[in-house]
């Protein structure tokens, strides 16, 4: 059943969050920076959405690397521990860049964080799916980051306009994989097999999925 | 909107070390049995992550026994995990150990479903039970088991002290004095399946999921929204998925982390939406007890209100010190309650602003 389509795709490396010209007076994790941004980027034309029926997913593999190592060597170093930053604690904690994106970008519907990598980002997707099909949700958005890489993609109901890629079917037991029909202007639809491959990062499928995307309407 | 699908609870396990003071056995109010008490008593051991992993399997073992199931058996079977501080504890200590635990259960236990780690602070659990639902739903999977696990240790301790969420004394949810909350360690393991694939002739379902709500406070990293918005929304979405009415449902077990605004929080929440229902609500925090298990908490609360509602008793909050006047409702203070009702639900509210409510309907086990 062709239920939901990818309508936005950004994806940021190495973003500066403070070049962009966003004023803050705390220091955010390198992770959550670009996890605000690349959100944003796919929302930004978003019309009319209830905060409560827009929700967002995270995945990561390795979390807020940066934060967690400073707290950490603070935790190791210092002689009183209280003297630890509290916000490189919270920052350590995986899905405070969820966290952080559903604050800036105002989403208070269903949102949930995985840990893993590019299979995690698989079975992120099919619970983004779920929602939708299930009315859960209106409009999901799906924001994988580690390292100094970010990726986001907008999913929502299918509707005519903006259509992208449709998503067929899933399978995430035996070879996890994701079939999608690529749909151009002339609505001629061209179907694509994506395996996911395991242990790399969590932005590598929206990613792959993108590359697919640009060689197809090239 | 999901039509409630009844998942079913056929296992379950904890355990867990009293991280609190308190005046009261939780193991006696709940109803365990003597073996589960001398088994759930037993201590996490976090000395070292293969004994705090053994703590682990051995619990996912007695809730399979519970459940009547094998490893290795004909059912695709998927592991469901959820923590929180864990990882980081023990890179504390050790920074090859990343990365130790859920490999090693995926083949001590022969997953031939999917292995989801989900991590959404002290609502990880909650999450994980909600990932669990939806897998089933779709009939991905037959069985699954969720495990939710964390220790206490140096990063959430210092981290949350600083941040003014550990109690000064003693954890003490909707009374007057209450400073904050008691962290404590804990291992918690539900085996949860689709009513209808369920074959097996000697299978208990003990409760059933029959709703679950989940919203974003979109308004602080580590502070909830005083509105409680989502929190109400959650609650909300919870009991029209269970399809029941606001009267059905007798008992809360509060997510009661006993910190100032959270406790005042839950209670305007559960009035907003319960109206004049909220004052015959009975009402209690598990954490008074045993503390706050973190990543766990979800799972362990959802076991002790499958407990309370067999047994038909409801634990008491602990550890009261002095009335609250906004706090007015029935937390069940200082002494057990007996209680017979077919609904009850459980809260979650994580750092990040993840607000879960989970709907429970008693099962078939009295």
């Amino acid at each position: 059943m062709i239920i939901s389509n990818i309508s936005s795709m950004k994806y940021s490396k190495e973003f500066n969050f403070y070049g962009y010209g966003y004023k803050t007076r705390t220091r955010i994790d390198k992770c959550a920076q670009m996890c605000i941004h690349t959100t944003a980027s796919v929302l930004k034309t978003e019309e009319n959405v209830m905060p409560e029926r827009l929700g967002l997913i995270t995945v990561t593999k390795f979390g807020c690397t940066a934060s967690r190592k400073s707290y950490l060597d603070q935790l190791n170093s210092l002689p009183d521990k209280r003297f630890a930053s509290p916000k490189d604690f919270v920052q350590s904690i995986s899905n405070i860049p969820n966290s952080m994106a559903t604050i800036e970008n105002n989403i208070m519907g269903f949102t949930n964080n995985f840990i893993g990598g590019s299979e995690s980002t698989l079975i992120a997707l099919w619970q983004v799916v779920y929602l939708l099909k299930n009315n859960i949700a209106d409009k999901m958005v799906l924001t994988a980051f580690d390292n100094d890489i970010c990726a986001s993609l907008k999913v929502e109901k299918q509707t005519d306009s903006e259509k992208k890629l449709e998503i067929v079917e899933f399978d995430l037991q035996e070879k996890f994989s994701l079939k999608i029909n690529l749909v151009d202007e002339m609505k001629f639809k061209n179907q694509v097999e994506v395996n996911v491959q395991k242990n790399s990062l969590a932005p590598d499928l929206i990613l792959k999925l993108e590359s697919i995307l640009k060689e197809n309407t090239r | 909107m999901v039509k409630s699908k009844n998942w079913c609870v056929t296992g379950f396990s904890m355990c867990t070390v009293a991280g609190t003071e308190n005046d009261f056995d939780l193991n006696q109010t709940v109803g365990c049995t003597s073996s589960q008490k001398s088994d759930w008593t037993t201590c996490v051991d976090q000395s070292s992550i293969e004994k705090f992993y053994d703590c682990i399997e051995k619990t996912i073992f007695r809730a399979l026994d519970m459940a009547k199931l094998k490893v290795g058996s004909k059912y695709r079977v998927s592991l469901i995990v959820a923590s929180n501080f864990f990882e980081n504890s023990f890179l504390e200590k050790d920074s090859e150990h990343s990365d130790y635990i859920v490999p090693k259960l995926k083949s001590r236990f022969k997953i031939n479903g999917l292995v989801i780690s989900n991590s959404t602070a002290c609502a990880s659990g909650a999450s994980a039970i909600v990932t669990a639902c939806q897998i089933l739903d779709e009939k991905i999977s037959d069985v699954c088991i969720v495990v939710g696990y964390d220790i206490e240790s140096e990063i959430p301790k210092n981290g949350m002290r600083r941040l003014g969420a550990l109690s000064k004394d003693r954890i003490s949810p909707f009374s007057m004095n209450r400073t904050g909350t008691d962290l404590a360690d804990g291992i918690g393991v539900l085996i949860m399946e689709n009513f209808s694939t369920i074959e097996r002739k000697d299978a208990k379902i003990y409760s059933q999921i029959v709703g679950y709500g989940v919203n974003n406070d979109a308004y602080n990293p580590t502070s909830p929204n005083p509105s409680g918005a989502a929190l109400l929304n959650g609650l909300k979405n919870a009991i029209k998925m269970a399809n029941i009415s606001i009267e059905e449902v007798g008992y809360i077990n509060a997510h009661g982390s006993g910190t100032k605004l959270n406790d005042l929080i839950e209670t305007n929440v559960i009035k907003k939406n319960f109206k004049d229902h909220a004052y015959k609500l009975f009402i209690n925090s598990s954490k008074s007890i045993i503390g706050h298990t973190l990543g766990a908490a979800g799972i362990v609360e959802i076991i002790i209100t499958i407990m309370q509602m067999n047994i038909r008793t409801i634990h008491p909050t602990a550890n009261f010190s002095g009335y609250d006047s906004i706090c007015d409702l029935n937390y069940n203070f200082q002494k057990s309650a007996v209680l017979d009702t077919m609904y009850a639900i459980s809260n979650s509210i994580g750092f990040g602003g993840t607000n879960i409510s989970i709907v429970l309907k008693k099962g078939d086990v009295t």
